[in-house]
């Protein structure tokens, strides 16, 4: 008995304790003040990018930051903890506002941040349109949670981005649709809302991954079965693509409460609401391969009649689905990306060679691949040391990344 | 058949049967008849000098879904040997190997052990050095660091079966990984979590003893867990289940 009432005991202590994380993500402008200023003009947005020397606030960015504005916000890229910033932000009279909020990417610790750019310290030339001010001081403040922003933050322009970054183009790609589950950013993985907020990370283009259902429809999901790391408790479970499409659709709802979206969906997403650049399929089954290729043949041909710049590579991450690519016809002329070896991107003609990180640089491979007027993205790399090493020291065109805010980071202070 | 075998004992489904057959077996067996000073090796009892006590183990880890990004969390068992070698005045050296083939961890440290009456108590330091390689798979890699282990124990000898709890700080001194042309020393924090496991131990038949234990390990770098290089900054809780038998 007495045996069996330690094993017991010991079976229950383990069972009460979990890995849940809890995250209170901060309310933003509960008052509704940004509605009361003015939107500010698209091409003075420019004159704001740089590199930022944080005067006030250092243990929360380190001593330096990357100020970018993306598609619908102003974001802020530090190097400690993958820290970054989000905003939002408009002006009243000379002065510019922003509120947002911050977050380590790397740990669960967020909260408020406000600033504000008062007219004689850069918010009037701004306003003005000025491409010649260097004087711009962000002057705010920081809080945890949802508590007061009382801890000041300071940042200093101290220079704009170098010509070789501007000439750039070098592309931050983030994982599954611009970030994991288990980073908890409010929204699930491979859906439409995490498009949505992808570039404000910094991401010029995305990975998604596709799966086909039992009738023929491709959509995002990553996982083989339905499962709670990826969606909440539903009335199927299983092998996803054993359901049909309006299966999928109707009984399962991701982990944050969003729909799953189909291929369709999201490529005119982000066709039609992003100015993402690039757009990477993970084929999980060799099945979903025809079906992408049509519709990435749609997409493409419509960004082209919109004047866009969209890339959208086919990913052949093995053998089986080269095979299936190989037997697809024209499939010389199907922008393609492949993860194998060199010569098996040649034999699919892929525009793109893509290896895992942790083969180094490869820099005479990449540099064969430049000669063949190919591209070289590597993925998935997370390490912010070797991220900087890859930046500063590989010549890859992309990185593939869960933490784009920091490959934005190394990227835009180089 | 081997595939299935790895399969079965790399999920959770043999730890209940060893720990049946542990709660049942030698049911007849007088306490009396019982030799615990030299077959135990969690109890903290003393040594005599120059005393072996050694173990070989098989343990498996549940994972968490949030490093490895799959709720397939149950992965391939670490085997250990452990060896104590008994000092006087009541101190001793413990050793040990632990590997997954791809991961080797070797140990060393003193302890001090004091018995009073049925209960025991253990005071210790381990180093270990600990070093992976993968070369399959896409991978070039290779990872090796430094961890310490301040530890204290106790244990209480009931007449058929001893009852121990070990708890461990754990500290990571350096960490150094390559990944092709690249070496990079990674710096993780100093202080990298806690264990605490329970361990029982009994003889299986005459003075052969096994030992079950259930350990705790609440850390943010796990080591076997190192070809995932997880970025994550915050403790998980990884359960593990051990089994191991006295030589």
């Amino acid at each position: 008995m007495k045996k069996i009432f330690f094993v017991l005991a010991s079976v229950l202590f383990i069972n009460s304790c979990n890995n849940v994380v809890d995250i209170t993500n901060p309310v933003i402008d509960p008052n509704g003040f940004l509605k009361e200023t003015r939107p500010l003009a698209q091409d003075t947005k420019l004159i704001m990018e740089g590199v930022y020397s944080v005067t006030e606030g250092t243990e929360l960015l380190g001593e330096q930051v990357v100020v970018k504005w993306t598609k619908d916000r102003l974001s802020i890229f530090s190097g400690k903890n993958g820290g970054y910033i989000v905003l939002d932000g408009g002006t009243l009279d000379s002065t510019l506002f922003f509120l947002g909020y911050w977050r380590y990417a790397f740990r669960t610790e967020t909260g408020i941040v406000n600033f504000y750019i008062p007219a004689a310290e850069g918010g009037k030339k701004i306003i003005q349109g000025d491409t010649t001010n260097t004087v711009i001081n962000f002057i705010g403040s920081y809080g945890a949670g949802n508590e007061l922003a009382d801890k000041k933050l300071v940042l200093k322009y101290k220079r704009a981005f170098s010509p070789e970054v501007k000439q750039s183009d070098f592309n931050i790609m983030a994982h599954r649709g611009g970030g994991r589950n288990s980073d908890y950013l409010g929204v699930s993985e491979n859906s439409i809302e995490m498009i949505n907020i992808a570039e404000r990370f910094g991401s010029t283009g995305i990975e998604i991954d596709l799966r086909l259902s039992k009738d023929g429809v491709p959509f995002l999901y990553h996982d083989a079965d339905i499962n709670l790391r990826l969606t909440q408790k539903s009335l199927i479970w299983g092998n996803i693509e054993d359901f049909t499409w309006p299966q999928i659709r109707t009984l399962i709802t991701l982990k944050n409460g969003e729909k799953i979206p189909s291929l369709r969906e999201a490529l005119e997403f982000v066709l039609e609401r992003t100015t993402l650049k690039v757009i990477w399929f993970d084929i999980k089954d060799s099945d979903v391969l025809p079906a992408a290729v049509e519709i990435q043949q749609e997409i493409l041909q419509r960004a082209v009649t919109m004047g866009r710049d969209l890339k959208i590579y086919i990913g052949i991450p093995a053998e089986d689905i080269l095979a299936t690519f190989l037997e697809y016809p024209g499939h010389q002329d199907i922008p393609s990306l492949c993860e194998l070896s060199l010569d098996k991107v040649r034999q699919a003609n892929s525009q793109v060679w893509a290896p895992r990180w942790t083969q180094g640089t490869q820099t005479e491979s990449v540099q064969q691949m430049h000669t063949e007027g190919r591209k070289a993205f590597v993925w998935t790399l997370d390490e912010p040391e070797y991220i900087e090493e890859f930046i500063n020291e590989g010549e890859f065109d992309a990185i593939l990344s869960n933490y784009p805010t920091l490959v934005s980071y190394y990227h835009y202070i180089n | 058949m081997l595939e299935g075998y790895i399969r079965l004992i790399t999920r959770w489904h043999i730890i209940p049967l060893l720990i049946l057959q542990a709660l049942l077996g030698n049911r007849n067996l007088l306490a009396q008849q019982i030799n615990f000073k030299d077959n135990t090796f969690f109890f903290p009892h003393s040594y005599q000098s120059g005393q072996i006590i050694s173990s070989l183990g098989l343990s498996t880890a549940k994972l968490p879904e949030d490093a490895v990004e799959t709720d397939d969390v149950f992965r391939a068992p670490l085997f250990s040997y452990r060896m104590k070698y008994g000092l006087p005045e009541n101190f001793l050296v413990e050793g040990g190997v632990e590997t997954n083939i791809v991961t080797f961890h070797f140990s060393l440290g003193p302890k001090w052990n004091y018995e009073l009456g049925r209960m025991g108590f253990s005071v210790g330091t381990d180093i270990a050095y600990w070093f992976g390689k993968l070369q399959h798979f896409g991978f070039d890699t290779s990872y090796k660091g430094w961890i310490l282990y301040p530890n204290v124990s106790a244990g209480y000898r009931f007449n058929k079966f001893t009852i121990s709890v070990k708890s461990e700080l754990v500290f990571n001194l350096a960490e150094t990984s390559k990944n092709g042309d690249l070496k990079v020393s990674t710096n993780n924090d100093f202080f990298n979590g806690y264990t605490v496991g329970v361990y029982l131990e009994q003889p299986l038949w005459k003075d052969h003893f096994v030992v079950i234990g259930i350990r705790s390990t609440f850390l943010k770098f796990y080591y076997p867990m190192w070809a995932a290089f997880s970025t994550f900054d915050r403790i998980f809780f990884i359960p593990e289940g051990t089994f191991s038998i006295i030589l």
